[in-house]
């Protein structure tokens, strides 16, 4: 029983009198204690797609179709005020910048223990404490005396450890990680994602890591989605991803990142750049870039096929 | 080859007052760097947020004003000349910041843009410029219609680009890239590295690559110095640093790199503490209260860059000590 399904969301934004297809039709479930990662560029539309499970789509952003189906409940259907339950409680989301997503007028044990007395009713008293435990869970040092001090005072790293403690204090079934790692130092980095993992595996929560980073991906999660300019082009677990990968612009992206432990002369690359939402080409939309691009791909869009077991791929030339 | 920049024990305290404005406290972004860039070489800089890696390269170009050391191009000491000579200096240091938005004029065309330079330095006649502009454009694979368009029409990647463009249009020795990748995605990343490549074995320039993305230091660098609150660590060949890194720092910042393939499992090493705030850097080794193999010697005594073998220099007491130990 999956946790999350999601069937063709489509997220568009109106801006004038263009239509911007940030997520375009993406389906895709996330199992219980499993990590997906999403990864993609700027403008893959990997962001919008937490922000609509978030129901977080302020005009001009509209959820213009599709269903979210969270614990067999269809979070479109949802009131806001019974959105605001599902916040933070059962789903829970940690963004890039910790600085700009905690509140700087405020002590970071008290943003810690909001969530509690907003979702748990825990009375205020209580609340302190199991804050002071999630900032120790989270291995803040000196808890207690740091309860107290603005969001200001601490590093980017700690920063993010605040985020974690605040996100996993109820105790949420999924916790979706917008680039959690995107603003800080590699040794803080992978600090963090270790955090990450572990928390993962001790509150038996389901994660959506949302990435642009391969190696991010490799090293933590369990399936992985790879979208561009809204659409899924490849699906698959890990393993697979990197064993075996199908899609050209997949193909691509790993081979084009730079190499720890060999040198080549000459990198390769993706010819092109990334389309403007607004002016995709018809068919494939990775066509343009595309080294076997062939007839039918200016044509038609293909559609994401399972080839192998788990292993989903959106590309006319893999389905020959 | 001959050293085209040479550094010598340069420093940088940037002065800052407390609320008050009666303690004056120092940033000490900068402390003691030194090293040479041979002619048509890259020297990769590595290191965290705040390791004084990107004020290096502004102390180079002469941005900001050391606070002690020199600087040599080509053996002569830029630190000391004239505001009037610099200014015909600035032709040979050229530079490529990391974010392509905010370092192009969003009211000048890309022709004007790349002009500028030329006028400037006096590179080649007025009548010229045309022509230069052109030839620019192409060197760095965009088109000659993209000359008459405005900044905000290229995406990140064109336009970094055209801030190479505008770096090589004074036909420099040497080009500071300031993270020149950090802010563009990987598809257009290795695009970029290949254009920087390519453009140094055409025109022999030399590199100064500041970068936080381990991989692409190695990938770029011919030798990499990895700088830690405000000093180097490290340096040397980059295949013997990646190989076989001696610092404890240099070891636990090559094995935080995530590695793109599941199938490998990491031995990773972690670091205690968060790096220290650069206005109290810790006495001796600046490294000490978050190494594991810390010394009573590291507190005190501040360890000096020593060669441990061809071009390979380490600043850390564990060498000397294992020398003792092995008589």
């Amino acid at each position: 029983m999956s946790l999350l399904k999601i069937k063709e969301l489509k997220t568009y934004f109106f801006i004038g009198n263009q239509e911007i297809k940030a997520v375009d039709g993406i389906s895709f479930n996330v199992e219980r204690n499993e990590t997906l990662a999403i990864v993609g560029e700027s403008g893959s539309g990997k962001s919008v797609t937490a922000l609509s499970i978030m129901r977080l789509i302020n005009p001009p952003g509209e959820i213009v179709e599709g269903e979210i189906e969270f614990n067999n409940i269809n979070l479109l259907k949802l009131s806001e005020k019974q959105m605001c339950m599902v916040r933070g409680d059962r789903i829970a989301m940690i963004y890039q910048e910790p600085m700009m997503s905690l509140n700087p007028s405020i002590s970071v044990g008290d943003q810690i223990k909001e969530s509690l007395i907003i979702h748990k009713s825990v009375p205020k008293n209580l609340a302190k404490q199991r804050a002071l435990e999630l900032m120790n869970l989270v291995s803040i040092p000196e808890a207690e005396k740091r309860y107290k001090e603005l969001s200001s005072k601490f590093s980017g790293g700690m920063r993010q450890r605040i985020m974690i403690a605040m996100a996993i204090a109820c105790n949420p079934d999924l916790l979706i990680a917008d680039e959690p790692t995107t603003a800080l130092d590699v040794t803080i980095q992978s600090e963090i994602m270790e955090l990450l993992r572990s928390m993962k595996n001790k509150l038996n929560m389901s994660m959506l890591l949302i990435t642009h980073d391969l190696g991010v991906v490799a090293e933590n999660a369990d399936r992985v989605i790879v979208m561009y300019c809204g659409k899924i082009l490849e699906e698959a677990s890990v393993k697979d991803l990197f064993r075996n990968p199908m899609h050209p612009y997949t193909i691509g992206l790993m081979k084009c990142i730079p190499k720890m432990d060999s040198a080549v002369e000459k990198l390769y690359s993706i010819p092109g750049y990334i389309p403007h939402p607004s002016q995709f080409p018809q068919g494939c939309r990775f066509n343009d870039r595309c080294e076997n691009v062939m007839e039918i791909c200016r044509e038609k869009m293909p559609e994401l096929i399972e080839i192998e077991e788990g292993h989903k791929v959106r590309c006319w030339q893999c389905q020959q | 080859m001959s050293k085209i920049i040479e550094i010598r024990d340069l420093t940088k305290h940037f002065q800052i007052s407390s609320k008050l404005g009666t303690k004056v406290d120092f940033v000490k972004a900068v402390n003691g760097v030194s090293f040479d860039v041979l002619e048509g070489e890259t020297l990769g800089l590595v290191g965290e947020s705040g390791c004084g890696k990107s004020t290096t390269g502004r102390l180079i170009l002469r941005l900001i004003k050391p606070t002690s050391g020199d600087i040599f191009l080509e053996g002569k000491n830029i630190n000391q000349i004239s505001d009037k000579e610099l200014r015909r200096i600035r032709k040979d240091i050229q530079v490529v910041f990391q974010n392509p938005y905010s370092a192009l004029d969003p009211k000048m065309t890309i022709a004007d843009i790349l002009s500028e330079p030329l006028s400037i330095h006096k590179v080649v006649h007025k009548y010229q410029y045309e022509n230069e502009v052109k030839r620019l454009i192409h060197m760095v694979g965009l088109s000659e219609k993209d000359l008459r368009k405005f900044p905000h029409e290229f995406s990140g990647g064109q336009r970094q680009r055209i801030g190479i463009a505008r770096a090589i249009a004074t036909k420099p020795k040497f080009i500071i890239c300031d993270e020149p990748v950090s802010a563009l995605d990987v598809s257009v990343q290795s695009q970029i590295l290949n254009l920087l490549t390519d453009l140094q074995s055409e025109l022999k320039v030399s590199y100064l690559f500041i970068a936080h993305g381990l991989n692409v230091i190695r990938h770029m660098s011919k030798r990499v110095g990895v700088m830690y609150l405000g000093k180097i660590v490290e340096i040397g060949d980059v295949e013997d640093i990646y190989s076989n890194p001696q610092h404890p720092y240099t070891k636990i910042l090559l094995s935080s790199a995530p590695i793109a393939d599941p199938s490998k499992d990491r031995d990773r090493s972690f670091v205690k503490g968060e790096v220290p705030s650069p206005i109290n850097i810790p006495p001796g080794c600046s490294f000490h209260p978050r190494c594991e193999y810390a010394m009573e010697i590291c507190k005190s005594r501040t360890p000096f860059l020593k060669s441990i073998g061809q071009e390979h220099k380490v600043a850390c007491h564990l060498l000397d000590f294992d020398e003792k130990v092995r008589g």
